[in-house]
C-alpha cells in the first residue's frame, strides 16, 4: 500500500462543505443592456395605458445571475410599474391585478416587495409597498414567501 | 389602529409565520456543538442561512428578519419622530435588554441600525407555542409605539408643570 498517512482524508469526505460560489443558480447571465431595454419596454407599456402587460413584463424576466447594478435596475423598474398601477387605480384594483398574475410572477412580484422594502427609496413608499404585500399575501398565501426564503435564484 | 399600521402588522405576521419553521441541526463543522446558525459564522455552509426579509413601513420604521434553519434573528427599529422619543426609547430598550434573561426570546444587544433584536431557535418553538411568540412580537410592536408616545406626552406634561412652578416666584 502506499504512503496513506499522507492523503488528505477531507477530499474524500462526502459531505463536503457547500461554498458561496456553488450556491449561484445555474442560469445564463443577464447584461446591463438587456435590463435597460426590459425596463424602456415597460415604461412604453406604462405610458400607453398597458398596465398590466407592464407588470408581466417586468416580473418574467427577473435578471437571477447579474452584478448588483443591473439587478438594482430591475428592481426600480419593477418599483416604478407598481407606483404607477397604484396612482391609476384605487387599492380594491390592486387585488385583481395580482390574480391575473401567475404563480410564478407572484413569487417574484414577493421578491421584489422584499427587495424594495430594503432600499431607502422603497422605505419611503413603505405604505405602497404594504398595500401590495398585503394584496399578494391574501392571494397567494404564505407560499411565496417560503419560497422568497429558500430560493437561491436572489433578485 | 391607524390606516398603514395594519398592512404593516399583518406582513410582520404573515413573514414571521413564515420565517419561524425551524428544527434541531446540530453544527456540522464542530462536533456535538448545537448553535444558532445566524448567529454564527458562517463562511464554511451558507446553505444554512435563508434570504433576510425587510419589511418598512417607512425610514423610521422597520423590521429586519434573518431565517436561518434552526433560528430567527428579528430586529426592530422602533418609530423615533424627535430626540426626546429617541432617548425614550434608548432607555425603555436598554430597560429591557438588561433583563434579557426573564424574556428568552430578547437578544442582549440589538443589531446595527436597529433597537431591538429577539432570537428565536428551534429550542423556544419546542418549548412554546410557535402562534404565541408571533403574536408577542406584533403586540409587543403595537405596545412599545403607544408606551413611548404616552412616556412622552407625561415627560411634556411635567415639565409644563415644573417650568410653572419654577416661574410662580417671579410673577
Amino acid at each position: 500500500m502506499e504512503d496513506w498517512r499522507r492523503i488528505d482524508i477531507d477530499a474524500l469526505e462526502p459531505e463536503k462543505h457547500l461554498s458561496k460560489e456553488e450556491l449561484i443558480p445555474d442560469l445564463p447571465p443577464v447584461s446591463y443592456e438587456e435590463v435597460q431595454a426590459v425596463s424602456k419596454q415597460c415604461r412604453t407599456a406604462l405610458s400607453s395605458g398597458q398596465f398590466l402587460q407592464a407588470l408581466a413584463l417586468a416580473l418574467e424576466s427577473p435578471p437571477y445571475v447579474a452584478d448588483e447594478r443591473t439587478k438594482n435596475l430591475h428592481a426600480e423598474t419593477v418599483f416604478e410599474v407598481l407606483c404607477s398601477i397604484k396612482n391609476n387605480h384605487s387599492s380594491s384594483d390592486l387585488g385583481d391585478f395580482v390574480k391575473q398574475l401567475d404563480r410564478r410572477q407572484q413569487d417574484t412580484l414577493i421578491k421584489y416587495l422584499y427587495k424594495n422594502m430594503g432600499t431607502p427609496y422603497g422605505a419611503k413608499q413603505g405604505g405602497l409597498l404594504l398595500t401590495w404585500f398585503e394584496k399578494a399575501v391574501e392571494i397567494g398565501g404564505l407560499g411565496p414567501i417560503v419560497r422568497y426564503m429558500t430560493d437561491r435564484r436572489t433578485v | 389602529m391607524s390606516q398603514s399600521l395594519k398592512p404593516y402588522l399583518t406582513a410582520v405576521r404573515s413573514s414571521l409565520t413564515a420565517a419561524i419553521c425551524l428544527e434541531d441541526f446540530s453544527s456540522q463543522v464542530i462536533e456535538r456543538h448545537n448553535r444558532p446558525e445566524i448567529e454564527v459564522d458562517n463562511s464554511h455552509n451558507p446553505e444554512l442561512i435563508l434570504n433576510p426579509m425587510v419589511i418598512a413601513r417607512n425610514e423610521n420604521e422597520k423590521i429586519l428578519i434573518e431565517p436561518s434553519i434552526n433560528s430567527v434573528r428579528i430586529s426592530i427599529k422602533i418609530k423615533q419622530a424627535d430626540e426626546i422619543e429617541q432617548i425614550l426609547v434608548h432607555k425603555f430598550t436598554r430597560f429591557l435588554t438588561s433583563r434579557a434573561e426573564n424574556f428568552f426570546i430578547l437578544r442582549r444587544v440589538p443589531i446595527k441600525g436597529y433597537d431591538i433584536s429577539f432570537l428565536v431557535t428551534n429550542i423556544h418553538t419546542e418549548q412554546m407555542l410557535k402562534d404565541k411568540l408571533v403574536d408577542f412580537i406584533i403586540e409587543f410592536m403595537e405596545d412599545v409605539d403607544k408606551e413611548i408616545s404616552e412616556m412622552k406626552l407625561f415627560l411634556n406634561a411635567r415639565a409644563r408643570v415644573i417650568a410653572e412652578a419654577y416661574l410662580t416666584p417671579f410673577d
